[in-house]
């Protein structure tokens, strides 16, 4: 079976005029699916960049990134919002709810830009709202909810459209150790009882108990492994 | 509904910055509309005074006449009476007959153009003389300039001199009807205007004409021309008032050119505000644009969203200009805007354009055509100005704005 993501020797390098900073060096990485991976490590460790590339918001500059057997290589933007729209959830470290629409309407949204009508997406957002428990948010706007609620409404959308995998790039950095608990414990949840491929970045050790992988970064190469 | 709903509520979401992209079109949809119909409404005005003082909506002269002006070269006015019946739309005709003479009065004489019109017809409607009491065919009516270098008031006699029709010269005498202060020097200074039949028959010309002009119902000057050459047999041949009065058609022209430059500096304005304030709206959300993008929005998607939003707001504030000016236009077109003491500070007596005295309130009209065109022109022109915006967001890596 093939692994849902796939890196083969992938670099990547910021160029910031002559300075040159190796965000990315030689990763060879393989995520199953059904995978609960945290990638590990310092700010500046190249974990974003890592989820970045990975989803093709940025692109390779040497080595392979496959997604479920497709090269990311040759695809172009228009192919690449595709395969993140229809394919990849993506959860924020700030939440990055539209701040002019309810949670309602932020689930929705992707599964309108999937083209799905109005009452499929709105039973749709219902049901996954009432099954994260979080109805009662339905129609509030990202405003009247705290950071703990905004967030679980991020992994709502992300989960939304029923994706191969969610990315969630610190997704409880900006969150008290009870709500990043919470938010951990949900993406458990979905994750043991959908099945949904989980892969997020963290640097909190508490968090990082719960993956069943730890991936360790530093300065942009992977130093270590874990599994659980 | 969705990226409407969405455009709304980014409209909504910064109101001051709205409201200032919704004043410009609006604005602009306002003053360019209000603009094009006090113009228009002004044009009319020297058409209508033109074509009453002048050559009406079109007028038949010999052809000669009218390259030479030599008293000469006229037309038989029972020649040509049969093809202004071919009309259908004839509201009023003129004849008119002009010859050049000298004014004479007991102290010295002066040249004078003579207007020989069918006056008790003329004072009707003609902008110059409209409202004379006409009592004998001896009448005349005088320029002030003329009168006074002659120190002839109204009621004194008057003798012109002028060539008859087999080379004579001859004295007519008049009495003066009215002196008149029109603020044009041409008129003030050597016009005088007398009945048709008593000059034509005093200076040999009985039956002749060399103006035939001719006022429409609802004008068509060029259709009408057409109609009358063909009826008509040379040398008598119809001209459009544009041809007949070049000056005024020219003058109308440049005036257009003048509001067409204002209208261009308005679009430049309105294109430069609106891109400003979206390019703005814009750059606030970089960040949510990435977003949006990173979670799988295409660059088109975006630019329809932003786009969205520009026809929302361009709509609104277009429809809303185009009523608001639609309000103050039914105001001007019935009490218009009085330039009387405009002219007063500019030293200025009366108000002349390529030859015709303009009447001093300028009153608006309304143009369907004209205003939605430049409603819907301003609309457009604030769609392609969200283009921009779009095109530049649309230009950046996801991970870039992401950043931001």
């Amino acid at each position: 079976m093939n692994p849902i993501v796939e890196l083969i020797n992938v670099s990547k390098i910021f160029r910031s005029g002559e300075e040159e900073v190796h965000a990315l060096r030689n990763i060879t990485l393989r995520i199953e699916k059904g995978e609960f991976t945290a990638i590990a490590g310092p700010s500046g460790s190249g974990k974003t960049t890592l989820l970045n590339v990975i989803s093709g918001i940025e692109r390779a500059d040497a080595g392979k990134v496959i997604f479920d057997g497709q090269p990311l290589e040759g695809l172009n933007e228009n192919a690449l919002s595709a395969l993140r729209l229809h394919r990849i959830g993506f959860v924020f470290q700030a939440y990055n709810l539209i701040p002019t629409l309810t949670a309602r309407e932020n689930a929705e949204f992707i599964l309108f830009l999937r083209g799905m009508t109005e009452k499929e997406r709105s039973q749709k957002v219902e049901e996954i709202f009432r099954e994260l428990g979080i109805e009662n948010l339905l129609d509030r706007f990202p405003h009247q909810m705290s950071g703990g609620q905004q967030q679980r409404v991020a992994i709502a959308r992300a989960i939304a459209g029923e994706p191969d995998i969610v990315l969630a790039d610190e997704p409880t950095a900006n969150l008290d150790s009870k709500n990043s608990m919470a938010i951990i414990q949900l993406m458990k949840r979905l994750n043991s009882k959908k099945g949904i491929t989980f892969l997020f970045s963290t640097h909190d050790p508490l968090i990082m108990e719960n993956a069943s992988r730890i991936i360790h970064l530093r300065d942009g190469k992977i130093v270590g492994e874990e599994r659980k | 509904m969705i990226w409407f709903k969405l455009a709304w509520r980014n409209i909504w979401r910064n109101r001051l910055r709205s409201a200032i992209q919704f004043t410009i079109i609006a604005g602009s949809v306002f003053t360019g509309v209000v603009f094009h119909n006090l113009a228009v409404g002004n044009y009319r005005n020297m058409i209508r005074q033109g074509t009453r003082m002048g050559s009406g909506d079109v007028a038949i002269y010999n052809e000669k006449w009218f390259r030479m002006r030599r008293t000469g070269f006229t037309l038989d006015e029972k020649d040509v009476l049969p093809a202004i019946r071919k009309l259908n739309n004839v509201d009023r005709f003129f004849l008119r007959f002009y010859v050049s003479g000298y004014a004479r009065s007991m102290e010295k004489s002066l040249p004078v153009n003579i207007v020989a019109m069918q006056l008790e017809k003329e004072v009707e409607d003609h902008p110059l003389i409209k409202g004379t009491k006409i009592r004998s065919r001896r009448d005349i009516i005088l320029g002030e300039k003329v009168a006074r270098r002659l120190n002839l008031g109204e009621g004194k006699r008057l003798v012109v001199m002028a060539g008859t029709a087999d080379g004579q010269l001859t004295g007519i005498l008049f009495r003066i009807r009215r002196v008149i202060r029109t603020g044009i020097e041409e008129v003030d200074c050597c016009t005088a205007f007398a009945d048709l039949d008593y000059v034509r028959d005093n200076l040999g010309y009985t039956g002749k004409v060399h103006e035939v002009a001719i006022l429409l119902e609802n004008g068509g000057p060029d259709e009408a021309k057409k109609t009358l050459n063909q009826f008509l047999k040379p040398p008598a041949r119809a001209y459009s008032w544009r041809e007949a009065m070049k000056e005024l058609a020219s003058a109308i022209a440049y005036d257009y050119m003048g509001l067409v430059m204002f209208m261009l500096f308005l679009y430049i304005v309105i294109s430069v505000g609106t891109v400003n304030v979206l390019f703005m709206s814009v750059m606030d959300r970089t960040r949510e644009f990435g977003m949006l993008r990173a979670v799988g929005m295409t660059p088109g998607q975006i630019s329809k969203m932003i786009l969205t939003e520009g026809i929302i707001l361009g709509t609104s504030a277009g429809i809303t200009g185009l009523l608001i000016a639609l309000i103050v236009n039914i105001y001007l077109s019935t009490h218009g805007i009085d330039i009387q003491a405009l002219m007063r500070l500019a030293g200025q007596e009366s108000v002349s354009y390529g030859g015709v005295i303009i009447e001093p309130i300028i009153r608006s009209t309304w143009e369907w055509k004209g205003s939605f065109g430049y409603t819907l022109f301003i609309i457009l022109l604030s769609l392609i100005a969200s283009w921009f915006p779009a095109r530049w967001i649309n230009s950046k890596d996801v991970a870039e704005l992401m950043r931001r």
